[in-house]
């Protein structure tokens, strides 16, 4: 289970709205505080968007 | 006159009399051809996030490398040069190529590069698959078909990554028997016809290989860059048509066989660039679906109620397992006969000509019966901009015209030319919502796809759809030619350094 989280999380979507603001944060941001907050802001954005991606993909590509 | 006007008169009322019955078939046939292929969207929602990953092996194994060569001395040399490239012991690797009736210096360059070379002239029989046929038996009277573990099967124009071989041995150690793998594209931005093949490539990883993989069905083995044990070869190569992996992938699924997907094992070919060879292979791809539909299909469809108690062929005789007593293992027992059976049934789903079929419902009931029916019924409030496509509804919300006309004979004929426009506008609107995946798909495998301009990007994805319209046409046509099988030629001189460097 832990390995497709880690896919979730490091290939596909993720390297390009994932890890490039995550790293684009921990570049420009040296509050450590405020970097761990807007990263976690970031992870939660992506899962909730790429998760709604995916429901519109399936109703659009195979709708009854 | 009379006598004749009033016969086809009361013919057309008759048949337009049916039209509301048959439209009610039309929709139920239209849904259930919905359901049978609802699994691929779960596949296609899998496949964007998740592939399976494999454990390095614990052994190295003994292969066999096979290649069909006709006529290759402008790429084979650059195979054969990735191959001895491989970060593989060399002892546990031994390459063969079957020079099928070569007129140039493939054979040459085959064993000056230190690889097996077998000579094959044979006129009549021409497909990939007799060349392999061929040298299976070369293989069975020189080593014995059992001294090698696993066979690889590759096409002349391909290129291995360095960690390729190490990466399959990853999955065949881990007991996958059947394995296919990334295929890559050589010449991805040479012109538009090379990258419609290559986006189709990686849309058939993504939307096929990646999750049958991880729900340990069986996905298609594509032609090229696959591994197999030895046990499926154990009474040589049986696959002789035009579409020889189509053939092997029904067969190993009827048998109950997995076949599995390894994402790491990278491998690049070279597509077509010209539109008459792209129109030939693919109409060759088309007729070898449809034999392979009408050669299995039947096996695969009993397979999904009975199991595997119908078998065309059987690789594995003498390894029939027992079902061992205990509670977990007749769970096991039972979750394989269901695997196996949705395995068959996806299968057969893949290589149904679902095109086909609709195409004759849509002539059928929408052309001819809704004309027949317009004319003793007229026209009535009917949207010259219907369909549920984006671009219906947004010509519909623009300029939503209506049609009205009273029975007639022009009412017949206009409502034969609206349901031809309609069926137009359909495709075209899919066209558009075919884009998208393109672009998800330059998306997705940026890290892979080799590095091109952002325009050409926006081109390819524009052009990308007209793969699959090609495929449908070819398929109609595939169904009333007679279609043989012809070479592809090859010609990139691009080696696996150049693609190295390139990404």
């Amino acid at each position: 289970m832990k390995d497709y989280i880690d896919q979730f999380y490091k290939e596909g979507f993720a390297t390009t709205f994932y890890l490039k603001p995550v790293n684009f944060i921990k570049k420009k941001i040296n509050n450590k505080k405020l970097s761990k907050l807007l990263i976690n802001l970031v992870k939660i954005i992506y899962t909730i968007l790429v998760l709604i991606f995916a429901v519109y993909m399936f109703l659009e590509k195979y709708p009854l | 006159m009379d006598v004749i006007s009033n016969f086809f008169d009361t013919v057309i009322r008759e048949i337009g009399s049916i039209y509301l019955v048959s439209r009610d078939i039309y929709n139920i046939l239209g849904t259930i051809l919905s359901i049978i292929v609802i699994h691929k969207a779960f596949y296609f929602v899998i496949g964007m996030f998740f592939t399976r990953k494999f454990k390095p092996a614990k052994k190295k194994h003994k292969y066999a490398i096979c290649i069909a060569a006709r006529n290759e001395e402008n790429v084979i040399g650059n195979l054969l040069d990735s191959i001895s490239k491989q970060d593989y012991p060399k002892k546990m690797l031994t390459v063969f190529v079957v020079a099928d009736n070569c007129t140039d210096n493939t054979a040459d360059i085959v064993r000056s590069k230190g690889a097996i070379c077998y000579e094959r002239f044979d006129s009549e029989h021409k497909t990939k698959g007799y060349a392999l046929e061929y040298l299976f038996d070369k293989i069975e009277a020189d080593y014995g078909r059992t001294s090698f573990d696993g066979y690889f099967i590759f096409d002349a124009d391909n290129l291995l990554k360095s960690d390729y071989i190490s990466k399959m041995n990853d999955a065949f150690d881990s007991g996958e028997k059947i394995i296919t793998s990334y295929r890559n594209t050589k010449n991805f931005d040479e012109n538009w016809i090379a990258s419609t093949y290559a986006l189709h490539w990686i849309r058939s990883i993504r939307t096929n290989h990646r999750a049958r993989s991880i729900l340990r069905l069986a996905t298609n083995i594509q032609g090229t860059g696959f591994l197999f044990a030895n046990e499926i070869v154990r009474d040589g190569w049986h696959y002789t048509s035009l579409t020889e992996d189509r053939a092997l992938t029904a067969d190993a699924v009827a048998q109950g066989y997995r076949i599995s997907y390894q994402d790491e094992a990278e491998f690049f070919d070279e597509q077509p660039t010209s539109l008459k060879i792209a129109l030939r292979q693919r109409l060759r791809w088309s007729k070898g679906h449809l034999l392979a539909f009408a050669e299995s299909g039947p096996y695969l469809f009993i397979n999904i109620f009975f199991g595997k108690k119908f078998l065309k062929t059987n690789w594995n005789k003498e390894n029939k397992k027992k079902v061992k007593k205990g509670f977990r293992n007749r769970c096991l027992s039972i979750l394989e006969s269901i695997r196996h059976r949705f395995a068959s049934f996806d299968t057969l789903v893949q290589l149904t000509p679902i095109s086909f079929i609709n195409l004759c419902r849509w002539i059928l009931v929408s052309v001819l019966i809704y004309s027949c029916y317009t004319y003793a019924n007229g026209i009535n409030n009917l949207d010259l901009f219907g369909g549920s496509t984006w671009l219906s509804q947004l010509l519909r919300n623009i300029f939503g015209i209506k049609i009205n006309m009273e029975a007639s004979v022009g009412a017949l004929f206009i409502g034969m030319i609206v349901t031809i426009w309609l069926r137009l506008l359909y495709r075209i609107g899919n066209y558009f919502n075919n884009i998208w995946l393109a672009v998800y798909l330059f998306i997705v495998e940026d890290a892979r796809i080799k590095k091109i301009s952002f325009w050409k990007k926006v081109l390819y994805t524009f052009t990308w759809p007209i793969f699959d319209i090609i495929g449908r046409y070819t398929t109609y046509a595939a169904l009333f030619m007679d279609v043989t099988w012809k070479p592809i030629p090859h010609e990139s001189k691009v080696t696996i350094d150049d693609l190295s460097k390139g990404s």
